[in-house]
Protein backbone atom coordinates (compact mmCIF):
# COMPACT_ATOMS: atom_id res chain seq x y z
CA UNK A 1 0.00 0.00 0.00
CA UNK A 2 1.19 3.44 -0.79
CA UNK A 3 2.36 5.21 2.35
CA UNK A 4 1.34 8.66 1.05
CA UNK A 5 -2.19 7.50 0.41
CA UNK A 6 -2.32 5.89 3.84
CA UNK A 7 -1.17 9.12 5.47
CA UNK A 8 -3.81 11.13 3.62
CA UNK A 9 -6.66 8.81 4.66
CA UNK A 10 -7.37 10.42 8.05
CA UNK A 11 -7.36 13.82 6.41
CA UNK A 12 -9.87 12.68 3.76
CA UNK A 13 -12.06 11.08 6.44
CA UNK A 14 -11.94 14.24 8.53
CA UNK A 15 -12.81 16.39 5.52
CA UNK A 16 -15.71 14.10 4.55
CA UNK A 17 -17.10 14.08 8.10
CA UNK A 18 -16.80 17.86 8.34
CA UNK A 19 -18.65 18.33 5.05
CA UNK A 20 -21.48 16.02 6.05
CA UNK A 21 -21.83 17.62 9.47
CA UNK A 22 -21.92 21.08 7.91
CA UNK A 23 -24.61 20.03 5.38
CA UNK A 24 -26.67 18.35 8.10
CA UNK A 25 -26.42 21.48 10.22
CA UNK A 26 -27.54 23.64 7.29
CA UNK A 27 -30.47 21.28 6.60
CA UNK A 28 -31.47 21.35 10.25
CA UNK A 29 -31.20 25.13 10.38
CA UNK A 30 -33.25 25.59 7.21
CA UNK A 31 -35.99 23.24 8.35
CA UNK A 32 -36.19 24.74 11.81
CA UNK A 33 -39.14 26.89 12.88
CA UNK A 34 -36.77 29.73 13.69
CA UNK A 35 -35.48 29.85 10.10
CA UNK A 36 -39.01 29.88 8.67
CA UNK A 37 -40.01 32.63 11.06
CA UNK A 38 -36.89 34.60 10.26
CA UNK A 39 -37.65 34.44 6.54
CA UNK A 40 -41.24 35.48 7.17
CA UNK A 41 -40.08 38.44 9.23
CA UNK A 42 -37.55 39.50 6.61
CA UNK A 43 -40.15 39.34 3.87
CA UNK A 44 -42.69 41.20 6.01
CA UNK A 45 -40.18 43.92 6.80
CA UNK A 46 -39.30 46.75 4.47
CA UNK A 47 -35.89 45.23 3.94
CA UNK A 48 -36.74 43.31 0.77
CA UNK A 49 -38.53 46.28 -0.72
CA UNK A 50 -35.59 48.53 0.09
CA UNK A 51 -33.16 46.01 -1.39
CA UNK A 52 -35.16 45.82 -4.63
CA UNK A 53 -35.39 49.60 -4.76
CA UNK A 54 -31.65 49.91 -4.32
CA UNK A 55 -31.06 47.27 -6.94
CA UNK A 56 -33.29 49.06 -9.41
CA UNK A 57 -31.86 52.48 -8.56
CA UNK A 58 -28.34 51.40 -9.43
CA UNK A 59 -27.33 49.72 -12.66
CA UNK A 60 -26.32 46.62 -10.74
CA UNK A 61 -29.07 44.53 -12.27
CA UNK A 62 -28.10 45.55 -15.80
CA UNK A 63 -24.50 44.70 -15.01
CA UNK A 64 -25.43 41.27 -13.70
CA UNK A 65 -27.55 40.60 -16.76
CA UNK A 66 -24.86 41.91 -19.09
CA UNK A 67 -22.20 39.77 -17.47
CA UNK A 68 -24.48 36.74 -17.61
CA UNK A 69 -25.06 37.42 -21.28
CA UNK A 70 -21.37 37.91 -21.93
CA UNK A 71 -20.58 34.70 -20.14
CA UNK A 72 -23.15 32.96 -22.31
CA UNK A 73 -24.73 31.55 -19.17
CA UNK A 74 -28.15 31.00 -20.71
CA UNK A 75 -26.64 29.18 -23.66
CA UNK A 76 -24.58 26.95 -21.38
CA UNK A 77 -27.62 26.28 -19.28
CA UNK A 78 -29.56 25.16 -22.32
CA UNK A 79 -26.64 23.15 -23.71
CA UNK A 80 -26.28 21.29 -20.43
CA UNK A 81 -29.71 19.65 -20.96
CA UNK A 82 -30.59 20.82 -17.48
CA UNK A 83 -33.63 22.61 -18.84
CA UNK A 84 -34.71 19.50 -20.76
CA UNK A 85 -34.48 17.38 -17.64
CA UNK A 86 -36.33 19.99 -15.64
CA UNK A 87 -39.14 20.19 -18.19
CA UNK A 88 -39.28 16.39 -18.43
CA UNK A 89 -39.66 16.03 -14.67
CA UNK A 90 -42.14 18.85 -14.55
CA UNK A 91 -44.32 17.18 -17.17
CA UNK A 92 -44.15 13.89 -15.29
CA UNK A 93 -45.37 15.40 -12.06
CA UNK A 94 -49.05 14.91 -11.28
CA UNK A 95 -49.18 18.15 -9.33
CA UNK A 96 -48.51 20.16 -12.47
CA UNK A 97 -51.50 18.64 -14.29
CA UNK A 98 -53.69 19.14 -11.25
CA UNK A 99 -52.61 22.77 -11.23
CA UNK A 100 -53.27 23.12 -14.97
CA UNK A 101 -56.67 21.49 -14.52
CA UNK A 102 -57.45 23.80 -11.63
CA UNK A 103 -56.45 26.89 -13.64
CA UNK A 104 -58.38 25.73 -16.71
CA UNK A 105 -61.54 25.32 -14.62
CA UNK A 106 -61.22 28.64 -12.88
CA UNK A 107 -64.04 31.11 -13.66
CA UNK A 108 -61.60 33.80 -14.75
CA UNK A 109 -60.02 31.54 -17.38
CA UNK A 110 -63.32 30.12 -18.67
CA UNK A 111 -64.71 33.66 -18.89
CA UNK A 112 -61.63 34.82 -20.78
CA UNK A 113 -61.90 31.87 -23.18
CA UNK A 114 -65.60 32.62 -23.69
CA UNK A 115 -64.90 36.28 -24.42
CA UNK A 116 -62.11 35.36 -26.80
CA UNK A 117 -64.40 32.86 -28.55
CA UNK A 118 -67.15 35.41 -29.01
CA UNK A 119 -64.63 37.97 -30.21
CA UNK A 120 -63.24 35.51 -32.72
CA UNK A 121 -66.71 34.55 -34.00
CA UNK A 122 -67.58 38.23 -34.34
CA UNK A 123 -64.36 38.82 -36.23
CA UNK A 124 -65.16 35.96 -38.64
CA UNK A 125 -68.69 37.31 -39.12
CA UNK A 126 -67.23 40.77 -39.77
CA UNK A 127 -64.97 39.43 -42.51
CA UNK A 128 -67.91 37.49 -44.01
CA UNK A 129 -70.05 40.64 -43.99
CA UNK A 130 -67.37 42.73 -45.64
CA UNK A 131 -66.73 40.17 -48.37
CA UNK A 132 -70.40 39.53 -48.99
CA UNK A 133 -71.01 43.23 -49.54
CA UNK A 134 -68.15 43.41 -52.02
CA UNK A 135 -69.58 40.33 -53.75
CA UNK A 136 -73.02 41.99 -53.82
CA UNK A 137 -71.62 44.96 -55.73
CA UNK A 138 -69.62 42.81 -58.14
CA UNK A 139 -72.51 40.46 -58.89
CA UNK A 140 -74.81 43.40 -59.46
CA UNK A 141 -72.33 45.08 -61.83
CA UNK A 142 -71.99 41.87 -63.85
CA UNK A 143 -75.77 41.31 -63.98
CA UNK A 144 -76.41 44.88 -65.08
CA UNK A 145 -73.70 44.68 -67.73
CA UNK A 146 -75.17 41.43 -69.07
CA UNK A 147 -78.66 42.88 -69.18
CA UNK A 148 -77.30 46.20 -70.49
CA UNK A 149 -78.86 48.22 -67.73
CA UNK A 150 -77.35 51.35 -66.30
CA UNK A 151 -75.09 50.88 -63.29
CA UNK A 152 -76.59 51.39 -59.85
CA UNK A 153 -75.99 54.73 -58.13
CA UNK A 154 -73.19 54.59 -55.62
CA UNK A 155 -74.60 54.68 -52.07
CA UNK A 156 -72.89 56.86 -49.50
CA UNK A 157 -73.23 54.90 -46.32
CA UNK A 158 -72.98 56.59 -42.96
CA UNK A 159 -71.22 54.56 -40.33
CA UNK A 160 -73.14 53.90 -37.18
CA UNK A 161 -72.11 56.11 -34.32
CA UNK B 1 -104.53 75.91 -44.00
CA UNK B 2 -106.16 74.02 -46.85
CA UNK B 3 -102.87 73.96 -48.73
CA UNK B 4 -101.10 72.52 -45.71
CA UNK B 5 -103.75 69.81 -45.31
CA UNK B 6 -103.51 68.94 -48.97
CA UNK B 7 -99.73 68.74 -48.71
CA UNK B 8 -100.00 66.43 -45.68
CA UNK B 9 -102.50 64.21 -47.47
CA UNK B 10 -100.32 64.07 -50.56
CA UNK B 11 -97.34 63.22 -48.41
CA UNK B 12 -99.28 60.42 -46.73
CA UNK B 13 -100.43 59.00 -50.06
CA UNK B 14 -96.89 59.19 -51.36
CA UNK B 15 -95.64 57.37 -48.25
CA UNK B 16 -98.29 54.71 -48.66
CA UNK B 17 -97.09 54.17 -52.19
CA UNK B 18 -93.42 53.56 -52.60
CA UNK B 19 -91.55 56.30 -50.79
CA UNK B 20 -87.91 56.82 -51.52
CA UNK B 21 -85.57 55.79 -48.77
CA UNK B 22 -83.53 58.59 -47.23
CA UNK B 23 -80.02 59.29 -48.42
CA UNK B 24 -77.26 57.26 -46.85
CA UNK B 25 -79.24 54.04 -46.77
CA UNK B 26 -77.69 51.13 -48.57
CA UNK B 27 -79.51 47.98 -49.50
CA UNK B 28 -78.44 44.41 -48.97
CA UNK B 29 -77.53 42.56 -52.16
CA UNK B 30 -78.04 39.02 -53.31
CA UNK B 31 -74.94 37.45 -51.77
CA UNK B 32 -75.50 38.93 -48.30
CA UNK B 33 -79.16 37.96 -48.35
CA UNK B 34 -78.36 34.44 -49.52
CA UNK B 35 -75.84 33.92 -46.69
CA UNK B 36 -78.35 35.26 -44.16
CA UNK B 37 -81.00 32.92 -45.54
CA UNK B 38 -78.59 29.97 -45.42
CA UNK B 39 -77.91 30.67 -41.73
CA UNK B 40 -81.65 30.82 -41.03
CA UNK B 41 -82.28 27.62 -42.98
CA UNK B 42 -79.52 25.87 -41.02
CA UNK B 43 -81.03 27.01 -37.71
CA UNK B 44 -84.54 25.92 -38.72
CA UNK B 45 -83.24 22.54 -39.90
CA UNK B 46 -81.14 22.02 -36.78
CA UNK B 47 -84.12 22.66 -34.52
CA UNK B 48 -86.27 20.35 -36.69
CA UNK B 49 -83.63 17.63 -36.58
CA UNK B 50 -83.34 17.90 -32.81
CA UNK B 51 -87.09 17.59 -32.27
CA UNK B 52 -87.26 14.77 -34.83
CA UNK B 53 -84.49 12.88 -33.02
CA UNK B 54 -86.28 13.25 -29.68
CA UNK B 55 -89.56 11.99 -31.19
CA UNK B 56 -87.73 9.06 -32.84
CA UNK B 57 -86.20 8.21 -29.47
CA UNK B 58 -89.63 8.21 -27.85
CA UNK B 59 -90.98 5.90 -30.56
CA UNK B 60 -87.97 3.64 -30.08
CA UNK B 61 -88.67 3.33 -26.36
CA UNK B 62 -92.47 3.17 -26.61
CA UNK B 63 -93.50 0.81 -29.41
CA UNK B 64 -96.44 2.11 -31.48
CA UNK B 65 -98.39 0.79 -34.44
CA UNK B 66 -97.65 1.55 -38.09
CA UNK B 67 -100.70 3.81 -38.40
CA UNK B 68 -99.68 5.91 -35.40
CA UNK B 69 -96.22 6.22 -36.89
CA UNK B 70 -97.63 7.47 -40.20
CA UNK B 71 -99.84 10.01 -38.43
CA UNK B 72 -96.84 11.18 -36.39
CA UNK B 73 -94.77 11.67 -39.55
CA UNK B 74 -97.54 13.73 -41.17
CA UNK B 75 -98.00 15.79 -38.00
CA UNK B 76 -94.24 16.24 -37.72
CA UNK B 77 -94.04 17.52 -41.30
CA UNK B 78 -96.89 19.94 -40.66
CA UNK B 79 -95.26 21.09 -37.42
CA UNK B 80 -92.01 21.71 -39.28
CA UNK B 81 -93.77 23.90 -41.86
CA UNK B 82 -95.53 25.84 -39.09
CA UNK B 83 -92.23 26.23 -37.24
CA UNK B 84 -90.48 27.56 -40.37
CA UNK B 85 -93.31 30.02 -41.07
CA UNK B 86 -93.45 31.15 -37.43
CA UNK B 87 -89.69 31.65 -37.41
CA UNK B 88 -89.69 34.17 -40.24
CA UNK B 89 -92.96 35.86 -39.29
CA UNK B 90 -91.88 36.32 -35.67
CA UNK B 91 -88.49 37.84 -36.43
CA UNK B 92 -89.66 40.02 -39.32
CA UNK B 93 -92.53 41.50 -37.32
CA UNK B 94 -90.58 42.06 -34.10
CA UNK B 95 -87.03 43.21 -34.80
CA UNK B 96 -87.03 42.96 -38.59
CA UNK B 97 -84.01 40.73 -38.26
CA UNK B 98 -83.86 36.97 -38.28
CA UNK B 99 -80.75 35.51 -36.61
CA UNK B 100 -79.20 35.16 -40.07
CA UNK B 101 -79.99 38.81 -40.81
CA UNK B 102 -78.48 39.77 -37.48
CA UNK B 103 -75.23 37.99 -38.29
CA UNK B 104 -75.09 39.71 -41.68
CA UNK B 105 -76.30 43.04 -40.17
CA UNK B 106 -79.27 43.51 -42.47
CA UNK B 107 -82.88 44.35 -41.63
CA UNK B 108 -86.25 43.97 -43.34
CA UNK B 109 -88.40 47.10 -43.15
CA UNK B 110 -91.34 48.48 -45.03
CA UNK B 111 -90.63 51.01 -47.74
CA UNK B 112 -91.94 53.75 -45.46
CA UNK B 113 -89.37 52.76 -42.83
CA UNK B 114 -91.89 51.15 -40.48
CA UNK B 115 -91.51 47.60 -39.19
CA UNK B 116 -93.28 44.81 -41.01
CA UNK B 117 -96.75 43.76 -39.83
CA UNK B 118 -98.24 40.27 -39.74
CA UNK B 119 -100.07 40.56 -43.04
CA UNK B 120 -97.05 41.99 -44.82
CA UNK B 121 -94.85 39.29 -43.35
CA UNK B 122 -97.21 36.54 -44.58
CA UNK B 123 -97.31 38.09 -48.05
CA UNK B 124 -93.52 38.36 -48.08
CA UNK B 125 -93.12 34.71 -47.10
CA UNK B 126 -95.61 33.62 -49.75
CA UNK B 127 -93.67 35.69 -52.28
CA UNK B 128 -90.45 34.00 -51.22
CA UNK B 129 -91.96 30.58 -51.90
CA UNK B 130 -93.45 31.71 -55.23
CA UNK B 131 -90.10 33.12 -56.32
CA UNK B 132 -88.14 30.00 -55.45
CA UNK B 133 -88.48 28.05 -58.75
CA UNK B 134 -85.28 28.83 -60.68
CA UNK B 135 -84.79 31.65 -58.15
CA UNK B 136 -86.78 33.80 -60.55
CA UNK B 137 -88.08 35.95 -57.72
CA UNK B 138 -84.56 36.86 -56.68
CA UNK B 139 -83.29 38.12 -60.07
CA UNK B 140 -84.70 41.64 -59.53
CA UNK B 141 -82.32 42.01 -56.57
CA UNK B 142 -79.49 42.27 -59.10
CA UNK B 143 -81.06 44.85 -61.36
CA UNK B 144 -83.37 47.07 -59.32
CA UNK B 145 -82.06 50.23 -57.71
CA UNK B 146 -83.14 49.26 -54.21
CA UNK B 147 -82.18 45.63 -54.65
CA UNK B 148 -85.71 44.41 -54.15
CA UNK B 149 -86.78 40.84 -54.84
CA UNK B 150 -90.23 39.76 -55.98
CA UNK B 151 -91.38 39.20 -52.41
CA UNK B 152 -90.12 42.68 -51.44
CA UNK B 153 -92.24 44.21 -54.18
CA UNK B 154 -95.24 42.14 -53.08
CA UNK B 155 -94.94 43.10 -49.41
CA UNK B 156 -93.66 46.67 -50.01
CA UNK B 157 -90.42 46.00 -48.16
CA UNK B 158 -86.72 46.64 -48.56
CA UNK B 159 -83.72 44.96 -46.98
CA UNK B 160 -81.37 47.58 -45.63
CA UNK B 161 -77.86 47.48 -44.31
CA UNK B 162 -78.39 47.58 -40.53
CA UNK B 163 -74.79 48.45 -39.73
CA UNK B 164 -75.41 51.98 -41.00
CA UNK B 165 -77.37 54.82 -39.48
CA UNK B 166 -80.39 56.06 -41.40
CA UNK B 167 -80.50 59.79 -41.96
CA UNK B 168 -84.10 60.93 -41.46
Amino acid sequence: MDVRALAGLPLWVASEVASRVTLAAIDAALSSRVAVEAVDRIVASALVERAVERLLATDALEQILASAEDAAVPRRLIDSHLVDQFVERLLESEELWLLVDEIARSPAVTEAIGTQGIGFADQIAGVARERSRTADDRLERVARRLLRRKQAPVATPVQAG
Amino acid sequence: MAVATAQTTAHRVHRRDEPEQPAGVSYAGGVTRTIAFAIDAALIDLAGLFVGAVVALVFFIVPVGEDTRTVAVVLGGAAFVVWAIAYFIWFWTTTGQTPGNRVMRIRVIRTDGAPLRLRGALVRLAGMVIGLPLLIGYVPVLITDRRRALHDAMAHTVVIDASERVIP
